[in-house]
């Protein structure tokens, strides 16, 4: 970043000009409702009115900073010293580019997912099923089948409870297990890529996380920013309302030949709805009450309030956050901030307590053990075990077949 | 708020670019597991207790 900073030149005539990739479109949200979505390479930016205006007067042959100064006059009174710092930033961002510049300045960084992760079907493999399944499941047929689902459910618990419970403690022993909570997490997955796809965008490979100390399967559906919020719910609940499908599934299925395998299906089908709705995570739950709220970046309007709050309490005074200004929402944000707030709480005392166990088993059965006993049950740690090596088997196969062309190139040149 | 004060938000706000969070849907693994291993954790189940296959 410092030596991006050094070289972008902040001269009247220095001519800046918008990348061609650059995508400009209307942003569905309550916070600012001028802002604009501006998509460069995988990267989704919320620009207020004035900082879009540059980027738009900029997405012709390029206009140097006192042109676009003069431009802005009439529009937005922005001083000099702001325009040179948006520009600047827009410059950092690989938004627009230096015309006269031979060097290519910064370009756009690819996303990377937050912690340790890698895909394990890319994005074109998955196209011909979530095609077929966008075109073929209309979201329409599965709300009644959801209603039925909750009927169901609470039939079946009422009358099975006792297979259910059982069910839980053979987990641990039950191949099947693993394979059903496998099949049950990757059309999860499925689902939200699908929904993606049902809307009109585009979604990311499906791969393997340890997100925050949990092990997880993860889609990249960044894409369903271009949606309106309406449309996003569908993607955010597209994996959650599969996975009832799927525990309604196994309802029936126990309902007609009442076995454990079933109850299983179940169990964890149902399991994977209750842990994904938690909104205070950054799982399904959570992108639910954002776009409910319309509030993009909720996790960091939570942080920004209660930094705001720690500032109050030692009588500085800082400007109130946007989210707190917003009419409209101000009661159901306050109550999910608070509950937020307990959790987090909650959440850092379990991370706490689970590094302390952690080290102490660390000590006597080493770390990959002691992480994999604390996070997961005894067959799905042999999964993601599986798993881990056949990326790896992968990854080594696929530089060695990459470096096979380049080695016999360098045979053929010694022989010569 | 004074008319400067309100026209340096209204510029702030008119300048502002924010990167938008990256939407990973993740889903963890084995959720019974977790649950699982959360008596474990707070040590308020003995061994054979639950599942966590430790």
């Amino acid at each position: 970043m410092a030596s991006t900073v050094l070289t972008f030149q902040a001269y009247g005539y220095a001519r800046y000009q918008t990348r061609p990739e650059v995508k400009i479109l209307a942003f569905d949200n309550r916070l600012r409702a001028s802002a604009r979505l501006v998509i460069c390479g995988d990267r989704h930016y919320e620009l207020g009115r004035a900082a879009t205006t540059i980027v738009e007067a900029l997405q012709g042959p390029g206009m140097s900073l006192d042109e676009l100064y003069d431009f802005l006059q009439d529009r937005h009174p922005v001083t000099r010293g702001q325009l040179e710092v948006v520009v600047q930033q827009l410059w950092v961002l690989g938004i627009v580019k230096n015309v006269d510049d031979s060097a290519p300045g910064p370009t756009p960084v690819p996303r990377k997912p937050p912690g340790i992760a890698f895909p394990i079907f890319r994005a074109e493999w998955l196209k011909p099923l979530t095609d077929f399944l966008a075109k073929s499941v209309s979201a329409r047929a599965l709300w009644p089948l959801a209603c039925a689902g909750v009927v169901l459910h609470i039939f079946v618990w009422l009358h099975f409870s006792t297979m259910i419970a059982p069910a839980l403690r053979a987990h641990s022993h039950v191949a099947i297990g693993a394979m059903v909570i496998l099949f049950s997490v990757t059309m999860h997955e499925l689902a939200h890529a699908a929904a993606c796809t049902n809307r009109g965008v585009r979604h990311g490979p499906i791969g393997f996380m340890i997100y925050a100390i949990f092990p997880a399967f993860y889609t990249d559906v960044s894409d369903a920013w271009r949606l309106p919020s309406r449309d996003r719910l569908v993607v955010d609940g597209a994996g959650v309302l599969t996975s009832f499908l799927l525990a309604t599934l196994g309802a029936a299925l126990l309902f007609i030949w009442p076995n454990r395998s079933f109850a299983l299906l179940l169990l964890l089908n149902d399991s994977l709805v209750l842990v994904n709705l938690n909104p205070f995570l950054k799982m399904d739950g959570y992108w639910l009450i954002s776009d409910m709220l319309r509030v993009p970046n909720l996790m960091s309007c939570n942080q920004a309030v209660t930094k705001w709050l720690l500032n109050r309490l030692l009588w500085r005074k800082r400007e109130t956050p946007a989210i707190l200004r917003t009419k409209g929402i101000l009661v159901v944000y306050l109550a999910y901030y608070l509950l937020w707030c307990a959790f987090m709480c909650w959440f850092g005392f379990y991370i706490f307590t689970f590094s302390r166990i952690f080290w102490v088993r660390a000590e006597e059965v080493g770390i990959i053990r002691s992480f994999l006993s604390l996070t997961l049950s005894a067959k799905m740690q042999m999964l993601v075990l599986l798993i881990i090596a056949a990326r790896v088997v992968y990854s080594t196969s696929k530089t060695i077949i990459s470096l096979g062309p380049a080695l016999s190139k360098n045979n053929a040149g010694d022989l010569q | 708020m004074n008319d400067d004060k309100k026209l340096m938000k209204m510029q702030e706000d008119d300048l502002i670019i924010v990167e938008l969070d990256s939407r990973y849907d993740m889903s963890i693994i084995d959720p019974l597991g977790l649950t699982a291993a959360v008596p474990v954790i707070f040590n308020q189940a003995g061994c054979n207790n639950c599942v966590a296959g430790c």
